[in-house]
């Protein structure tokens, strides 16, 4: 298989971008291929002190995916917000698979996640996380991207109110609202 | 809850939110008139909002749960050292840790090395190594790193350098035996680097598998130079740098800048470092070129059989085995063993440096020279399996073709020179498909997406484009993957069928199955199941069903190439309206038979001159890709590979606007260059010239236009400027290549060589 050179995947994004959506169908997945990859990456070292950090695995995937020249500061707000999509399924599903080991079900060796995949101490269930986002998804689906595009996509509030084309004032309180319910939620599952 | 009942508590609760605290409760109080259900939850959002501060927000560092022998990274995503910006941890080591850095002045990815501040205190060696990385670093070699920045924020040491894609040789070896001609091209790379430094008076002393990295695209990076100026100790006490990729290994191996000198490893380990020293170096000597000429040549024999030639238990027993000990034969670890291979190594292995190559541009035309060899002798080997075949037994895969492991980067391109002897060797004829291992072959986008296509068994996958555009050199890799990914290929060249094939449908079809069960060792052949009775069309089909898409479980990939010479058979469209059937057929029987079928349809757009009612599409169906020219930056690649008989940006730019980026001519005049060792002056003289290199070309066009009075009409127009006169005309000259433009107005034509030469010829 050809190289994914960052030209053609700054081309697929800026086709989405003009409103091609079959260039989305194309994105997505070398986009997730090369977040999984670099996560994978990060679970296997072996050296302490190397975290899983969600938002710099996107950064990461976008200095190496992108071509920087080429593309301006929205398009680089959409290629997040895919990003901050499928970086949540690849950290949940990397949860689920350390919770069914943990269970005894599982061979796959992910020891070793236990110990670098919570992004953050307060987090320390992202499959709970995840589940009470599909909750917040039904009650308000803009919410839910909010908070998938800051916590897993590191989108600050100006670029969140860019993807999604609303005010910045809205995106703060969408994200005001959504962090005291999810936290809500959470303390309830513990 | 429902979406209307959240969305009521989020009104209240950023109302509440935008009063003072001990305001709250009587608003709320009011607000939820007498409904506690909504006021208890909106007071408990209203707790969670203080509790919560940020607890979603991005990762804190100080938080992420350390591990309890945790050394702490540098640096954080977000700190900015200077104009560069971190991203991401790449790697660590004994020379600091590496990170992915953003230069926010530029907007480019660039890899950022922070140096332990115990290394720094020395200002004279810090003035030292600076100038030796710079004085590296502007050679301007493509092999060695180039560095950006050298710099010191708030007392944090860093240096900033290109960022590359890839990994280091010692990620690469973890993962797999390098074939000899790929570890010949890698070492060459290396040896160029280091030959240049040494020309600009640099010696690098700490080479190493760590610290030479592969590109993704096969470039070697030599990287650290002057480095080991900041470390060295008198008795050499060389330290590990290598951390630039992401598979440095942490590695107690390495001493560490934490505990110099280094503490004796576990016994049975390789001392790291010390294991690619020279014996100048290991009896603290002055070191010159000569000394990273024996570092080189442990590497490339620890590729060669997977360990370094000098082993030890201590660093004392290590150094004391590069002194004395004479390294074991190559032959003794790896098989297949060239004995020129052998003498190279030996000859740069040798403890006196006066019986050593005495420069690293000696080591690397020995290699250089190996590796030509080897690519000879394969491709005889080949060649003489090809004609096995042609004359004998026939086999169920009718071409092997072998695919090197990396995309090729022939060592003699590694220093660019368009005299290079061995480049000259390497030149291969210009015309037809370019060949699967050549190190000319320009990948572009269409060659992934029709890859993807066949890997995801697409049902027509149909390769279009101007005459010489790469359709046969796309096609043909194409079906190297498929074979590799276990297809079984069929593979039709419909220029070469002899004209008796193309008289009757029934003829080209029989020939055509025929084909299948030769090339696909089928047990039934189509003679025995042809019926008289049948139409050749259904003949054909039920064949291919039953004798290849269902005793087979394999996918079959059908490559069909030239396909353009069925436009002027008169069953022409039959065939394609054959092919469509089966396309419909897929779709109406997804786990049927056709499903296993996938037609790669390469033709050329040219014949459209001749295909005058243009509804008359020969498909409508399929994944289509278009083949097109060049681009600016592919014709810049190609002369690079080509040794850069274009000197500059400059001539690039001019040689692209006499040809555009017309992949045969581009190519065509750069070994015309390099041959004839023609100046780009020489060769726009004869451009135009028939006995020119382009001469066939161009008159050959002539010759097709001038069948077309009308078109030849239309040519002559838009050289004057003016717009086409019809949309189809407008089609038809760009279909054939002749011309290039948006619209029947902005129209001109495709390169200034057909301008000038056909200005010359029509006006």
């Amino acid at each position: 298989m050809a190289e994914t050179s960052p030209q053609s995947i700054t081309q697929l994004l800026l086709a989405w971008s003009n409103g091609d959506q079959a260039a989305l169908d194309q994105l997505i997945p070398q986009v997730y291929q090369e977040l999984r990859r670099q996560a994978e990456f990060y679970l296997r070292q072996e050296r302490p002190g190397h975290v899983l950090q969600p938002t710099a695995l996107v950064n990461e995937a976008y200095l190496r995916l992108i071509d920087c020249d080429n593309i301006q500061w929205q398009n680089r707000a959409q290629f997040f917000a895919v990003a901050a999509q499928l970086m949540r399924r690849i950290l949940v599903d990397f949860a689920r698979a350390r919770d069914y080991a943990k269970r005894g079900g599982g061979l796959r060796q992910v020891s070793l996640a236990d110990a670098v995949i919570a992004p953050h101490q307060k987090v320390a269930d992202l499959v709970a996380l995840d589940d009470a986002l599909n909750t917040l998804a039904e009650l308000d689906p803009r919410q839910c991207r909010v908070v998938e595009l800051r916590f897993f996509g590191g989108l600050k509030l100006e670029e969140i109110a860019e993807v999604l084309k609303v005010s910045v004032g809205t995106v703060r309180r969408d994200w005001s609202l959504a962090q005291a319910w999810l936290y809500n939620e959470l303390k309830h599952d513990t | 809850m429902t979406p209307e009942q959240y969305k009521r508590i989020g009104d209240l609760y950023h109302e509440a939110l935008a009063r003072e605290p001990d305001e709250r409760e009587a608003y709320l109080a009011e607000a939820c008139a007498g409904d506690e259900e909504l006021r208890r939850q909106v007071e408990a959002l209203l707790v969670a909002h203080e509790q919560a501060e940020e607890f979603l927000a991005g990762p804190d560092p100080s938080l992420l749960n350390p591990a309890p022998d945790d050394r702490k990274p540098m640096a954080t995503s977000g700190q900015r050292f200077g104009q560069f910006e971190v991203v991401s941890l790449l790697g660590a080591g004994g020379m600091g840790e590496v990170y992915l850095a953003r230069d926010t002045r530029l907007a480019r990815p660039i890899a950022l090395k922070l140096l332990p501040a115990a290394y720094m205190r020395d200002a004279d060696r810090v003035r030292r190594f600076k100038q030796e990385a710079r004085a590296a670093s502007a050679t301007n070699h493509p092999n060695i790193l180039t560095i950006f920045d050298i710099g010191e924020t708030d007392g944090a040491h860093y240096i900033a350098a290109e960022y590359i894609n890839g990994q280091t040789l010692r990620g690469r070896l973890l993962q797999s035996p390098m074939p000899p001609r790929e570890a010949l091209d890698v070492v060459a790379q290396a040896a160029a680097a280091l030959a240049a430094a040494h020309e600009a008076g640099i010696v690098h002393r700490d080479l190493k598998p760590e610290n030479i990295m592969i590109r993704r695209d096969g470039y070697v990076k030599v990287l650290d130079f002057g480095l080991a100026k900041l470390i060295e100790r008198r008795g050499g006490w060389g330290v590990g740098s290598g951390e630039w990729g992401k598979d440095a290994i942490p590695d107690s191996r390495l001493p560490t800048p934490h505990s110099l000198p280094p503490p004796l490893s576990t016994p049975g380990m390789v001392m790291g470092t010390f294991a690619y020293m020279s014996p100048e170096q290991a009896r603290g000597e002055e070191v010159d070129g000569r000394s990273d000429v024996f570092s080189l040549g442990t590497v490339l024999y620890e590729i060669v059989t997977g360990r370094v030639p000098f082993e030890g238990r201590s660093p004392a027993e290590v150094m004391a085995a590069v002194l004395s000990h004479e390294a074991r034969p190559l032959a003794r670890y790896a098989n297949d063993v060239p004995a020129e291979l052998e003498r190279i190594v030996r000859k740069a292995l040798a403890k006196d440096r006066e019986q050593r190559y005495q420069t690293a541009k000696d080591l690397l035309i020995d290699l250089k020279n190996l590796k030509l060899e080897l690519e000879v002798e394969a491709r005889l080997k080949r060649d003489a399996q090809g004609e096995a075949k042609a004359g004998g037994a026939p086999e169920a895969e009718t071409q092997t073709y072998q695919i090197p492991d990396v995309m090729p980067v022939p060592v003699s391109l590694a220093t660019p020179s368009s005299n290079s002897p061995a480049l000259r060797e390497m030149l291969e004829p210009v015309g037809g498909a370019v060949p699967l291992d050549s190190g000319f072959y320009v990948l572009r986008p269409t060659d992934e997406k029709f890859q993807q296509a066949i890997a995801r068994q697409d049902s027509i996958v149909l390769v279009k484009g101007a005459r010489q555009v790469g359709k046969t050199s796309l096609l043909a890799r194409g079906l190297q993957q498929a074979r590799e990914a276990g297809a079984k290929v069929v593979l039709t060249d419909f220029q070469s069928l002899s004209a008796e094939y193309l008289e009757s449908i029934g003829q080209l079809l029989l020939t055509l199955a025929n084909a299948f069960a030769d090339q696909l060792d089928l047990d039934v052949s189509p003679d025995e199941v042809w019926k008289p009775n049948r139409s050749p069309g259904v003949n054909f089909e039920q064949y291919l069903r039953r004798e290849a898409l269902l005793k087979l479980s394999a996918p079959i990939v059908w490559g069909l190439d030239e396909v353009d010479r069925l436009f002027t058979c008169d069953f022409g469209s039959e065939v394609f309206g054959l092919f469509r059937s089966w396309h419909n057929k897929r779709a109406l029987d997804p786990s049927g038979p056709w499903q296993r079928l996938t037609l790669a349809i390469a033709y050329a757009t040219e014949a459209h001159l001749f295909i005058t009612d243009l509804n008359q599409s020969p498909f409508n169906v399929g994944t289509r890709l278009q083949l097109d020219d060049f681009t600016f930056e592919q014709v810049a690649e190609l002369n690079e590979r080509y040794g850069e008989p274009l000197k500059d940006k400059a001539e690039i730019a001019r040689y692209y606007r006499l040809l555009s980026g017309h992949p045969y001519l581009v190519r065509r005049g750069l070994h015309e260059m390099v041959t004839n060792n023609l100046s780009l002056a020489d060769l726009e003289a004869g451009a135009v010239s028939d006995e020119g290199p382009f001469g066939d070309h161009l008159h050959r066009l002539l010759i097709s236009l001038n069948k077309d009075a009308e078109l030849c009409d239309v040519v002559r127009a838009v050289l004057q400027g003016k717009p086409c006169p019809t949309p189809e005309s407008f089609y038809r000259l760009r279909s054939a290549g002749l011309a290039i433009g948006e619209s029947t107005r902005d129209i001109r034509p495709r390169c200034q060589l057909y301008a000038t030469y056909l200005e010359r010829h029509l006006l």
